[in-house]
């Protein structure tokens, strides 16, 4: 039964289908598209936002990954609730602003956005941003199997159980030839991100202070500069950072998102958004007992740290499901940074890149997805390996490097000739240009400080 | 052809499914690339000098990550 489309939506041309071009991506994509136009056409609201949210949702709570949640524990452990509650929140809030831009240009361009950096400004500067992405990919993905082996090693579980279970997550999730099955089972698992909030509720924050702490931003934190700049620049790269924008704008052109979906695809980047603040807040609060009850927190990255030092004042339940929202930030930042990474690549040289192809058809897809998880694993696995250095270091890359691939979003997103009148508006670019600013004097800052103090010239600490 | 292009679909595709696509959604014309922008010699000036920054900040973080590794005690 033929599902009859507004007059707006436009047919495949008569030369593709005539010339039976037609792939089976084409055809499973087009699956999927059956149902969202006829969820339009029946005027289903909340179905077709069903079927349309995916890619938001996933970049922002796949961005709540295991060194995030870690940093953001650090930060209320170290520092209280102050500063650093509303500062997330804020950086949750340029995250959808920069998101935003790009799922907007990959629902009309169909393009993925390393594709277009290649296409668009030349070869030279698409490696420069595949190689950056790589770089911070890998370095990242090591840190969410950091998570996972800290998350499941509270309830006993080995380091190569607690990492292989996180491989075999990422093989049944691409195993199935359907961007549409991968997104539900990441979307699944997202849901338990959400668990930190709940950690923060057995915390029993008190109002009164939270209020105040977004009202006034205080108290502001003292101390060392270098360790202040540390916390600062890891918050930001816990929640901006190069992998989501070549991610989500790669999703929605392989979920087959229109300009006409853009309006639902606002929805699910800022219901992202939302959630994901809530729930990176939720671990800076639930952390934030061991600062009023001033527990040494230096080296609790380390091992189970912060999970056994909340024990004592949020009891065995408490910090079981800190642990356990551990394991699923870092599970589902193995499923999305993996994928971005196989996007990106696909896109630089020109090879399939899309859950839609099957196994067979699209080896090199899922043999980079499967592969970079592998590697990272590895990592992991080496004995007296610096794991907790590493943690550390993984948002701080993605901060330092983060401005670069902000500045192409803001010209593929300003570019006329690929976005017409979807282009940015003059308001969005001024936020857009401070975000980057913004990201850039965070890393910008510490590297100085942290590099004038390894070499010994300790003016700033 | 291109790899992404090998397996084509040479079957009669049901109707409805072909009209959910936008033309330009298909594969072989996604496939097809956006001609190249022509950047200004200020632009690509300003690219260049974000990228040499951008590297002299990565590589400062990166000896400041290296050293502490080295020093840490096991």
């Amino acid at each position: 039964m033929a599902v009859r489309t507004e007059p707006s939506e436009k047919a495949p041309s008569a030369e593709a289908t005539a010339e039976g071009l037609l792939t089976p991506e084409d055809l499973t994509r087009s699956g999927d598209r059956r149902r969202v136009l006829e969820a339009r056409h029946r005027g289903r609201r909340f179905g077709l936002l069903w079927l349309l949210v995916g890619p938001g949702l996933l970049v922002l709570l796949g961005e709540n990954d295991g060194p995030s949640m870690l940093s953001y524990a650090a930060s209320g452990a170290t520092y209280g609730i102050g500063f650093f509650l509303p500062f997330i929140a804020l950086t949750f809030v340029a995250a959808v602003v920069v998101q935003e831009m790009a799922m907007r240009v990959g629902a009309v361009t169909h393009h993925g956005y390393g594709e277009l950096i290649f296409q668009r400004l030349g070869g030279f500067w698409g490696w420069l941003s595949v190689v950056d992405l790589l770089g911070t990919n890998l370095v990242t993905l090591v840190t969410e199997f950091i998570a996972i082996r800290v998350g499941m090693s509270f309830f006993g579980v080995s380091a190569p159980l607690a990492v292989g279970g996180g491989l075999v997550l990422v093989a049944f999730s691409i195993a199935g030839g359907r961007y549409w099955r991968w997104e539900r089972i990441a979307l699944g698992l997202a849901v338990f991100n959400l668990l930190f909030v709940v950690v923060a509720v057995m915390s029993r924050p008190d109002p009164a202070a939270l209020a105040h702490a977004f009202a006034t931003w205080t108290p502001l934190p003292n101390g060392s500069l270098q360790l202040f700049l540390l916390v600062l620049a890891s918050n930001v790269g816990a929640t901006v950072t190069p992998w989501m924008v070549f991610f989500q704008q790669s999703a929605v052109v392989d979920k087959g998102m229109t300009p006409k979906d853009i309006p639902q695809a606002r929805i699910d980047t800022v219901l992202g958004g939302v959630l994901a603040a809530a729930a990176g807040c939720g671990a800076l609060v639930a952390a934030s007992v061991l600062f009023v009850h001033h527990v040494d927190t230096s080296q609790l990255q380390a091992g189970t740290g912060f999970a056994q030092a909340l024990q004592p004042f949020i009891g065995y339940p408490g910090a079981a499901i800190f642990s356990l929202g551990l394991v699923e930030a870092g599970a589902l930042a193995i499923m999305t940074i993996s994928a971005s990474t196989a996007y990106a690549l696909g896109e630089a040289v020109k090879g399939p890149h899309s859950f839609n192809r099957k196994l067979g058809d699209a080896k090199s897809f899922y043999g980079i997805n499967l592969g970079a998880a592998v590697v990272a694993a590895a990592v992991v696995l080496i004995p007296g390996a610096p794991l907790l250095s590493i943690t550390l270091n993984a948002n701080l890359l993605a901060t330092v490097l983060m401005p670069a691939a902000l500045v192409f979003l803001i010209m593929l997103a300003n570019d006329g000739e690929l976005m017409g009148p979807r282009s940015n508006p003059g308001w969005l670019n001024w936020i857009g240009i401070a975000v980057a600013v913004l990201v850039g004097l965070a890393g910008t800052s510490y590297a100085v400080v942290a590099f004038f103090n390894t070499v010994g010239w300790h003016f700033l600490s | 052809m291109q790899d992404h292009q090998q397996h084509i679909y040479l079957g009669e595709p049901e109707e409805d499914l072909i009209e959910s696509l936008e033309p330009d959604q298909l594969v072989v014309e996604m496939d097809r690339p956006v001609s190249r922008r022509r950047l200004s010699g200020a632009t690509t000036a300003g690219l260049w000098a974000l990228r040499l920054f951008l590297l002299t900040i990565t590589a400062m973080v990166i000896y400041a990550f290296v050293a502490g590794v080295i020093n840490t005690p096991r």
